[in-house]
């Protein structure tokens, strides 16, 4: 088990904010409720006692208008806690994956950026949709570069592009990992991103794709590398089992109990609640990078759940099958 | 040696070990105080409502410097610095230099400690206001020690400085 840093009292203040903004993160229980309801619109009226209340409008009834409100809110909370964290890296870590998005639509030209910028500002984005990598890091450049120009628009230029983009998106997340200067989160998101890999690997092949190109397109993943190189040549996931290493190698096997079809997300909740298990540990902290990362981690899966209900309400799922699928909170 | 320059030595030893006493017990209190006041800041900026029940915990690590000045004070009164002659040999003098010198890191760490431990308390009153009372015992333990060092302060500057007290 990694230790936390210690003696880390510039953190104080963002550690403070913290102790105050975990009390207002849903509870699991609170969630099991929200689930056992019948309309949206009774979701509407209990949210109204949360933090979320500030990001609602009267109306938003649609799936866009409850996205919009959830990823405002996760984002407005991410940005406030960057700009009174000494390190910056820790709350990339959680808007990064909005910046890809962006990316993937500067890779295909499509102009507008609407998405929350962190990484990769306007004009970054702007020179990578005229065929210009050169301004992005130097740890993705390579990847980008190889897709600018040469992609078409049928499935399998599509699925290359998807790979390469999840690919450059581990190998960054790792490295602003490695800018926290701090083990216990370099850990810990080494194990996400091995779960993030496997999940990836897992759906290609679900999806009749072939897994050699995870192994030029996909890699360098770091220690990685010799597992994904390993498993993308064995085509029954369940044999990846013996090979995985730690907690993540039983998580899989688990979920092989699953219903065939619910296999995928089964394996992506029990991995969630491996990493949201690890990241209570910092709780004990009264201030480091840690702390702020673990609260962070449970507005994550405050979002994760809050959209699964609402999808779920709107689409008309059972409250049991949603109640199965909601992931462990932190608080 | 000379008995003029002995006195003189052993002042100069004692007044040194007051001035550690003071200088050390300031430093660790506004180190305490500003490890404290970071975490209430933060809290503060989400919740304002708990300025009153934060603001003890906050300046619970500066009292070590209170206790820092008490024993430096002492050290002056009994030296002749303030009041009085001093007629002490240079042994006293090296003495109560020992004495400032290590009531002062007891109140340095203490403070420093306890600015830890207040943060943690404001924590716990971040997530559960009621439990305010609680959070206050945490610093409050590490104050026991600030005192107990400050009582053996007091004490050895008394017993040094008049050896007649010395009777068991």
């Amino acid at each position: 088990m990694v230790a936390l840093t210690k003696n880390q009292n510039k953190w104080g203040f963002a550690c403070g904010r913290v102790s105050a903004l975990e009390g207002r993160l849903i509870s699991q229980e609170t969630f099991h409720i929200l689930a056992g309801l019948e309309k949206v619109k009774d979701i509407f009226n209990r949210l109204q006692e949360t933090a979320l209340r500030e990001h609602m409008t009267h109306g938003a009834l649609t799936w866009e208008d409850w996205s919009t409100v959830i990823d405002n809110y996760v984002h407005a909370t991410i940005l406030s806690l960057k700009q009174c964290s000494p390190n910056g890296a820790v709350s990339d870590l959680y808007s990064l994956s909005e910046d890809y998005l962006n990316l993937k639509r500067a890779v295909q030209n499509r102009g507008s950026f609407p998405f929350s910028k962190s990484q990769f500002d306007e004009n970054r984005l702007t020179e990578v949709a005229a065929g210009n990598p050169s301004l992005l890091p130097q740890i993705i450049r390579p990847a980008i570069s190889q897709l600018l120009g040469g992609l078409g628009t049928d499935d399998t230029d599509q699925f290359t592009l998807d790979v390469v983009l999840d690919g450059a998106f581990l190998r960054h997340y790792l490295h602003l990992a490695e800018q926290t200067e701090a083990p216990f989160i370099v850990e810990w998101v080494k194990q996400r991103v091995l779960g993030r890999a496997l999940v990836a690997l897992w759906r290609a092949l679900r999806a009749g794709q072939s897994l050699k190109t995870f192994q030029t397109h996909f890699l360098p993943l770091g220690e990685f590398n010799g597992l994904i190189t390993e498993i993308s040549v064995i085509a029954d996931p369940k044999a990846w089992g013996a090979l995985i290493p730690g907690r993540i190698g039983d998580l899989w096997l688990d979920s092989f109990e699953a219903a065939e079809d619910e296999q995928v997300s089964t394996f992506e909740t029990l991995l969630s609640n491996m990493l949201t298990d690890i990241a209570q540990r910092v709780k004990l902290q009264t201030a480091g990078p840690e702390r702020v990362a673990g609260y962070l981690w449970g507005l994550w899966v405050e979002a994760y759940n809050l959209k699964l209900i609402i999808s779920g309400k709107l689409n008309e799922l059972d409250s049991d099958l949603l109640k199965k699928r909601i992931r462990n909170t932190y608080v | 040696m000379d008995h003029a320059l002995a006195v003189e030595i052993g002042r100069g030893l004692a007044i040194a070990g007051a001035g550690l006493a003071v200088g050390l017990g300031c430093c660790g209190s506004g180190k305490g105080i500003g490890i404290a006041s970071q975490a209430a800041a933060g809290v503060i900026s989400e919740k304002p409502d708990l300025f009153g029940q934060l603001l003890v915990m906050l300046a619970l690590p500066g009292t070590q410097g209170f206790y820092a000045f008490i024993t430096g004070i002492m050290i002056f009164m009994r030296t002749g610095l303030i009041a009085g002659e001093w007629q002490a040999s240079v042994s006293t003098g090296v003495a109560l230099f020992f004495v400032g010198l290590g009531v002062g890191l007891a109140q340095f760490v203490t403070a420093i400690w306890q600015g830890e431990a207040s943060a943690a308390g404001i924590a716990l009153v971040a997530r559960r206001q009621e439990e305010s009372g609680r959070a206050l015992l945490f610093p409050a333990m590490v104050e026991t020690y600030a005192v107990v060092a400050l009582l053996a302060g007091i004490l050895s500057i008394i017993w040094l400085t008049n050896p007649n007290l010395l009777t068991f």
